[in-house]
């Protein structure tokens, strides 16, 4: 102890901070560092499982789980009614792999994207998906065998957005699917429509992508 | 003419700490602070008005004037964000029970800025460490019975093996 602090009766801690600014504290911790204060003891357990705080997490891994109740049952397992279980809903996001994509079309950059796996057998997708064709969605049901593997796509940032709407619009004014080829997989990116919604039982307006399976 | 807005900064508030010592802050600097904007928003005549700051202390209060001096210096001459950052990580190298009492004095002077830097300071004190460690840090009881914590950490093995 400094000599400075030998008056006992002064010495501020954390037990005197009250609740709410110990949420405020843990607030600037990452989900890891909340699963050990929440270790720490009974208080900071209390504290550090407070659905506000989690819920931040869920909304930053997975900014869709705001704005779009469909995605809900994809992303979170679960649908978005009170009360949610924000911690066990990062658990399940957590744990289902995802990856980020930027989009093209015609060399031209469009937007960057979160891609979360939700059916089928893991498929890498490669980090840029460069969209050559288009073809009418009518055509999909020869396409979209048992085998695929489906992704749901979301807008990575805020400013992401725009583009990704008017990716999503142009492809539903004419009744298409956008298509990716690779040297091994085809990627299919399919805006809102019946086929895809049967296959992974979503009734949203977002991009689902299709991966098929490379041809041997 | 000229003289007029120079005469509007020069007004100086005495702001009075809980063991009664004054401190004499230009009106600029003073209204940072929410709690002292909010007490002169029904009064006219303010210059040389003195206001109590509740329970916080001589020691606590020079720091938030210190801070909010700093922040209006800063607004006016736009220093660059690299230097605001040095300045304030110099700013929160106290004592636990100073950063703790600075957290209260923030948050019932109501200065938000002041309040995240330092809640932000003491999250970074948490970063990395295992419980135990963060028990030693605070100088926290452990008060969970074995098959509490047991549960506790049955909770969170998904994230463990990062750790």
């Amino acid at each position: 102890m400094d000599a400075m602090e030998v008056d006992t009766d002064n010495v501020v801690t954390m037990n005197d901070i009250p609740d709410r600014l110990v949420r405020h504290i843990f607030s600037f911790l990452e989900p890891q560092q909340l699963e050990a204060a929440r270790q720490v003891c009974q208080r900071w357990n209390e504290c550090a499982s407070h659905h506000l705080l989690w819920r931040k997490h869920c909304f930053t891994h997975s900014p869709s789980l705001r704005t779009e109740r469909s995605a809900w049952p994809l992303l979170a397992c679960c649908k978005p009614v009170a009360p949610i279980q924000w911690r066990y809903v990062y658990r399940t996001l957590q744990n289902r792999p995802r990856c980020t994509v930027t989009l093209q079309k015609a060399e031209r950059f469009l937007c960057n994207m979160i891609a979360h796996l939700i059916k089928g057998p893991y498929a890498q997708l490669p980090s840029t998906l460069v969209v050559q064709r288009r073809f009418d969605i009518m055509y999909l049901p020869f396409f979209l065998n048992h085998n695929c593997t489906y992704f749901y796509l979301e807008p990575l940032t805020e400013a992401d957005k725009g583009a990704y709407d008017d990716f999503v619009n142009y492809l539903i004014q004419r009744d298409r699917a956008g298509l990716v080829m690779t040297k091994m997989n085809r990627f299919m990116l399919i805006p809102p429509c019946r086929d895809v919604g049967q296959r992974v039982n979503y009734t949203g307006d977002r991009l689902i992508a299709a991966v098929q399976p490379p041809r041997l | 003419m000229a003289d007029v807005p120079n005469q509007i900064n020069n007004i100086t508030l005495k702001l009075k700490s809980k063991d009664g010592e004054i401190f004499e802050v230009e009106k600029p600097v003073a209204m940072q602070i929410n709690f002292v904007k909010g007490m002169l928003e029904d009064v006219d005549e303010i210059d040389g008005m003195e206001i109590p700051m509740g329970e916080v202390e001589a020691a606590i209060l020079a720091k938030v004037v210190e801070y909010c001096k700093f922040h209006y210096q800063q607004e006016l001459n736009q220093t660059n964000a690299d230097e605001v950052d040095r300045w304030e990580r110099a700013f929160v190298q106290v004592d636990k029970s100073t950063l703790f009492q600075l957290i209260l004095a923030a948050n019932f002077l109501d200065v938000q800025s002041l309040l995240d830097l330092t809640c932000k300071t003491v999250a970074d004190m948490i970063k990395g460490k295992t419980p135990e460690q963060i028990r030693a840090e605070f100088d926290i009881d452990n008060d969970f019975t074995p098959e509490q914590l047991e549960e506790v950490r049955r909770d969170n093995a998904w994230c463990a093996e990062d750790r």
